[in-house]
């Protein structure tokens, strides 16, 4: 169980992109996720009988490398946290299989797994809820090894101060119960706790959305150091794109159970091409007051109330959302086809579930500027010229009359209903 | 004492607040000689981290905290030239929901779940304006509208466990604005939404306050949110201001060490660097135990022997006030430091 030796080496992408070359190419994969699909039922009625079914997770495929990060962004009830609950059969899938160096954790017997768990861990978002409060620190981080390796007494203890120190935490704090320390300090004995046994992969489930601002660098930073000392692969599920940003090899985003958008981190961020990736990016607000007036994308929707992945919408799953689908005339295979996720021609790693990828072409105007006097252009609305996200790919003719989706022009917007 | 030189008397004006917690670890200064003011028309964010007394600065104006174990030690809130902490519970209450509105954190546990939207409107405006049965709930239904609730007919007959969670905060903004307020405070109202819903409800605030001039009193954690929504700042840390400027100033002059650091520390969106994140260290020290002196001088990077004693918040540039002893030096860093970035 070296780290280091990579058992499956890249073939070709699963499902989506038969020419798509993973990013985390040459040090091999650790993980292939390969259609992975979860649906929860929904009983009710006299005897239990199932009613409806949730497809949380609904095919999603992708592939993590050795010492990478994937991030898996998405709002709530997208399916991000069930797949990393799934992917460790925390939760067992519906479908599909999760090879974790070739052997597929799905089919795995109960021996095969309790071996398993050494090498996959996770880290919880609660750092309150996931402590046991009648436990000290030292019986939390000691409780895996325990379990998995022989270290007893003065060894054990010893060992558990050494993670100790490494998570930025004092041993002297061993005998502490949970509730002596702060919520960053908690996370710290979250984080020290997944490293015991020395896993290659642990699952960060929004491991700094319950931490206030100047804490969630400390964590950050701390992911960021163990990641390099020990070379860990993580899959990185949150909802706050400015910490996915700073840490992710590669993006994906989750919408309804599916994956709509997935693309090396810089490319992702610069020159999105899923609508959804373009909303949910210029929904966040930037902590930069010059950049207020600048253009933004908003959702179509008429009073807040997101679809469920219980009721997917046919065709498209964003399409009642979509500002492009709206600004394009509603077009009927929007309504009728669902997309697949398909590579981009110019960019094979990068790929999009829409049928018109080509034609979001806006993030640049928001997110990759940072001089004062672009922006500033661009607040008295000159959207119409992008910058090219470097790329030359043809730039579609069609909506050029209008800008190619809704400005952020409140009045209008919300009349268009 | 700290008032800053504006023009028109402003509409509300905080003066030396100090709320008090009696604990059983002893008495936790939560709000401690906090001061600023908001003109008409503008809005002022309160930013801080839990527990730096932000909320509680927020709950201390309507006196919406149960006292005991608060106590309102000490301080004035002059609203349209009243101190609301001398007005009787009667004069109070008229002031609550009808010229001051407030929106909570949660839209969930704010609504009562078992009467109608409808009925809860209604309350409010009766309560305030006056008018029959039938003006309050043309009047709800009219509010509904206004901050664009889908079907409004339909809502007002709804309970709100029917609603998604962005629909009852637009349901809670229609409740405090359906009696016209001058002043509505915001105590993190996005903060229980996703984003896309968040950018939403942050267009209606922005559009409402524009249309009607009302001032806003918008508290948050979100540096974000702080630079779409805010016209002026005040950072709080340890139940203290310790900086107050116009947005614009604060975001490109932060002058605090703590606001520095808050600033430097934020992964953001619109970052590409991949390089380690500064961080402040330590953590917020509990209400009960602060540091004598300045309160933040066991994390902070310039902490000196000056620091053992507090410093006043002081005007160092027009409308920018710093309470830091070191913030001459403190500006100096760090025009050294952005000078050796932009070089390199």
């Amino acid at each position: 169980m070296t780290t280091k030796t990579p058992h499956s080496t890249p073939a070709t992408s699963p499902q989506p992109a038969p020419d798509a070359k993973p990013s985390q190419n040459g040090d091999g994969m650790l993980l292939d996720v390969q259609h992975l699909v979860k649906h929860f039922p929904v009983r009710g009625g006299l005897f239990s009988t199932v009613r409806e079914w949730v497809k949380a997770v609904d095919d999603v495929s992708f592939r993590l490398g050795v010492g990478k990060t994937l991030g898996l962004v998405g709002e709530s009830g997208c399916g991000k946290t069930t797949v990393g609950r799934t992917v460790l059969r925390l939760i067992s899938a519906t479908g599909g299989r999760v090879l974790f160096r070739g052997t597929d954790v799905l089919a795995m017997g109960r021996k095969e797994l309790l071996g398993l768990r050494e090498q996959m861990q996770i880290i919880f978002q609660d750092p309150y809820g996931s402590l046991n409060p009648r436990m000290t620190v030292g019986q939390i981080i000691g409780e895996p090894l325990l379990l998995h390796t022989t270290l007893r007494g003065k060894a054990l203890r010893d060992a558990v101060s050494e993670l100790l120190e490494q998570v930025g935490l004092k041993s002297y704090m061993i005998d502490r119960y949970p509730h002596e320390f702060s919520g960053g300090q908690r996370q710290r004995i979250g984080v020290a706790r997944a490293i015991a046994l020395k896993p290659s992969f642990i699952v960060c489930d929004e491991p700094t959305s319950a931490l206030d601002v100047s804490i969630r660098a400390q964590v950050v930073n701390l992911l960021q150091d163990l990641q390099q000392e020990r070379n860990l692969s993580y899959l990185m599920i949150s909802h706050d794109l400015g910490v996915v940003r700073h840490i992710s090899d590669e993006v994906a985003v989750m919408y309804l159970g599916k994956i709509v958008e997935q693309a090396p981190t810089e490319m992702l961020y610069s020159d999105a091409r899923h609508p959804y990736t373009e909303v949910l990016l210029s929904a966040i607000p930037i902590p930069n007051p010059k950049l207020r007036a600048a253009a933004r994308i908003r959702t179509m929707d008429t009073d807040d109330s997101v679809p469920s992945p219980i009721n997917v919408p046919p065709g498209c799953a964003f399409h009642p959302r979509c500002p492009l689908y709206a600004s394009k005339g509603k077009p009927e295979e929007c309504r009728v086809t669902p997309p697949e996720l398909l590579p981009l021609k110019t960019h094979p790693e990068h790929l999009v579930r829409c049928h018109f990828p080509d034609e979001m072409r806006f993030s640049a105007t928001r997110h990759t500027l940072k001089t004062e006097v672009a922006v500033e252009g661009d607040a008295k609305g000159s959207p119409s010229a992008p910058p090219s996200g470097g790329d030359a790919s043809p730039s579609n003719p069609q909506p050029s009359a209008t800008a190619p989706f809704p400005q952020k022009s409140p009045k209008s917007k919300r009349k268009g209903k | 004492m700290t008032k800053p030189a504006e023009e028109n008397q402003p509409l509300l004006s905080v003066e030396n607040l100090r709320t008090y917690f009696d604990t059983e670890a002893g008495v936790a200064k939560a709000v401690d000689g906090v001061s600023f003011s908001i003109p008409e028309g503008k809005t002022l964010a309160v930013v801080g981290e839990s527990g730096c007394g932000k909320t509680v600065t927020a709950l201390s104006i309507l006196q919406l905290i149960p006292q005991p174990p608060a106590r309102i030690v000490s301080g004035a809130i002059r609203f349209a030239g009243r101190n609301l902490l001398e007005l009787s519970p009667e004069e109070l209450r008229k002031i609550r929901g009808g010229d001051i509105a407030m929106i909570f954190q949660e839209p969930g546990t704010s609504l009562n779940p078992v009467f109608t939207i409808g009925y809860q409107i209604e309350e409010a405006i009766r309560l305030h304006r006056h008018l029959s049965p039938r003006e309050a709930r043309a009047e709800a239904l009219r509010s509904l509208k206004a901050v664009q609730v889908s079907d409004p007919e339909r809502r007002l007959d709804q309970y709100p466990h029917e609603l998604s969670g962005g629909m009852k905060q637009r349901v809670m903004i229609a409740m405090a604005l359906s009696c016209n307020p001058r002043l509505l405070i915001a105590d993190e109202p996005t903060t229980a939404v996703d984003v896309t819903i968040q950018a939403r409800i942050l267009d209606l605030l922005r559009e409402t306050q524009a249309e009607r001039g009302m001032s806003v009193l918008m508290i948050t954690h979100d540096l974000g949110v702080v630079a779409e929504m805010a016209d002026e700042v005040a950072v709080m840390y340890g139940g203290k201001v310790i900086e107050r400027a116009s947005v614009y100033d604060l975001f490109d002059h932060p002058r605090h060490p703590y606001t520095i650091g808050l600033f430097a520390s934020l992964p953001r969106v619109d970052d590409t660097s991949k390089g380690r994140l500064a961080t402040i260290e330590g953590t917020v020290p509990p209400a009960t135990h602060f540091p004598a002196g300045c309160r933040f001088r066991d994390r902070c990077p310039w902490a000196s022997e000056a620091c053992l004693e507090e410093p006043p918040l002081e005007e160092v540039s027009e409308g920018h006030w710093v309470a830091c002893w070191n913030r001459d030096q403190v500006a100096q860093d760090r025009a050294a430091r952005e000078g050796a970035t932009a070089n390199a």
